[in-house]
Formats: C-alpha cells, structure tokens, sequence
C-alpha cells in the first residue's frame, strides 16, 4: 500500500470514528433569549445567550437581601434589545432563583412587574454556559 | 364506664392528665354508689333506678370535667401553636437612604420621561441601590420593570438593566 492509499484509508476510518461520536452525542437544544412582545414573560438558556453572536441577549435573576427583606429580580433581553423583567417577594422563587447555574434555562411569566412563573430547566440538552 | 373515660381521656387530646382525672372523678362516681358486687343483689327495679341515676351523676361529672380541663387543653394547644405572624415594625429611613432614595427617585422618573434606561442610569441604579432601604428600592424597582415591560423605556445598556 502506497502511501496515497494509506492516507485515504486513514481518512475514511477518521470519518467514520467522527460520524460515529456525532450519533451519540445526545439532543442538544438551542434556546436563545425570546421575549414576548407585550414583554409578559421570556425565556432562554443561560450558555445560548451567553455564546450568542449578537451582545444584547441576556438572562438571569438576581437575588436581594436587603434591610431583612429577601426579593427576587428576573431580567430577559432579545437580541433586538426587547425587555421583560419582574420582581417577587416570595421565598420560594427567591429559593428557587438562587439555584441557578450556567447550564439552566429559565422561563418566566410576569403580571403588573410581579412574577407570576418561575421555571428553571436543568437537562442535558441545554448548552453549558462557557467563557 | 371506663370506655366513657377513656373516651373522655381522648377527648381531652389523649393526655395523660385528661385520662388520669377522667378516671379518677369516675372512680369516686361509683364508689359513692356503693360496691359494684352489691348491685347483682339488689331487685330488677332497684338496680335499674339505682343504674339510671348513676349514669346521670357519671354524666355530669363527666361534663363538669369536660367544662374544665377542654379550655386548659385548648389553651395549651394553642401556645404550642406558633404564634400569626405579626406586622413588621416599619423602620423609618435613615437620613442617607433619604437622600439615596431621593436621587433613585428622579432618576428613574427622568429615565421614564426620556423613555430609554441608559448605561448612565444603570450606573447610578447600581451606586444608588445598595443605599436604598428595602421598601424604596422594591418600588423604584417594581417602577421601572412596570415601564420597560409596558415599552415605555427602551433599554440602552448592556448588562443586567437594573
């Protein structure tokens, strides 16, 4: 076997090991910041908005102690620079909020600037937030 | 008879003390009437006049008995209850969260009248926030997110807008 042949041959197991490790990967989902038009509510993965090209997209809560009030701030931008945001005053979203990682997705649903849903999504189809 | 105290005794919220006093107002029930093995001797009337009148005077000590120890009970039951939660003392702001909120306020009142929240006006926010008693900043807060969900502020920042 020349050494034409030998590279060939190299390149086609190459392929076939990469198409391989393709197949098994797992679903990956994309979910980039969308937020409603009447600004009702967003969602969006922490990693996809992070690793989005555009520098608008962004999503998170943030949690306040303050004076011994605890509350909880959640924020959504889309890549157009569209808004939602809502504040709650319930532990249990504050609880929740405050176990937020880069590889979550977040969902919320706000009345009147309240937060009326909160949903934290940890699988593994959601992009890993990175540098 | 000791069924009915027992019952008492439950009644009571199966303490040892309802028990024990239920048994015992019992005990002096019937020994007041006489020894138990006398009754088979008496004659059919007596012992059913004698039975009635017993249980009439079993009865009413028993609710005498219930009068007094259900109110002791409850009150036991209910201090061990916690307490309802009771209106948080309002703090008054100090002279600096005054000043804060003061400066919080027309910021945000200015961001609202030009109808974009800047870089600017985030950077004052996160100076001025901090400062802010709890109460001011949840309304200038719930303010602003009430006027960017409405559209009535355009965002102009880059980082978290407030």
């Amino acid at each position: 076997m020349n050494d034409k042949k030998l590279k060939v041959t190299l390149l086609a197991i190459a392929a076939v090991m990469l198409g391989a490790g393709a197949v098994q990967a797992g679903y990956k989902g994309y979910n980039n910041v969308v937020v409603y038009p009447d600004g009702s509510g967003a969602y969006g993965a922490l990693g996809d908005a992070r690793s989005s090209s555009n520098t608008k997209e962004q999503i998170g809560c943030r949690a306040f102690v303050n004076g011994g009030s605890q509350y909880t701030y959640c924020y959504a931008t889309d890549k157009l620079g569209a808004g939602a945001s809502c504040i709650t005053y319930d532990p249990v979203f504050t609880q929740r909020a405050a176990g937020i990682n880069g590889d979550q997705f977040i969902y919320f649903l706000q009345s009147g600037g309240t937060c009326t849903y909160l949903s934290i999504d940890s699988a593994s189809s959601n992009t890993p937030k990175t540098p | 008879l000791l069924a009915l105290a027992g019952a008492a005794g439950l009644f009571c919220g199966g303490r040892a003390l309802g028990m024990a006093q239920a048994q015992k107002a019992l005990r002096q029930s019937a020994e007041s009437a006489g020894p138990v093995e006398g009754w088979a001797e008496r004659s059919a009337g007596a012992t059913t006049a004698v039975a009635a009148l017993d249980a009439l005077a079993v009865k009413e000590q028993l609710r005498q008995l219930l009068r007094e120890e259900i109110p002791a009970l409850m009150k036991q039951e209910g201090s061990a209850a916690p307490a309802p939660a009771e209106p948080q003392p309002v703090v008054a702001p100090t002279p600096e969260q005054t000043t804060s909120g003061e400066r919080a306020e027309t910021l945000v009142q200015a961001s609202i009248s030009n109808g974009q929240w800047t870089e600017r006006d985030r950077e004052l926010w996160q100076e001025l926030g901090p400062r802010l008693g709890p109460e001011k900043h949840g309304e200038l807060l719930r303010t602003l997110i009430v006027a960017l969900n409405s559209r009535r502020i355009t965002l102009a920042t880059e980082g978290p807008p407030f």
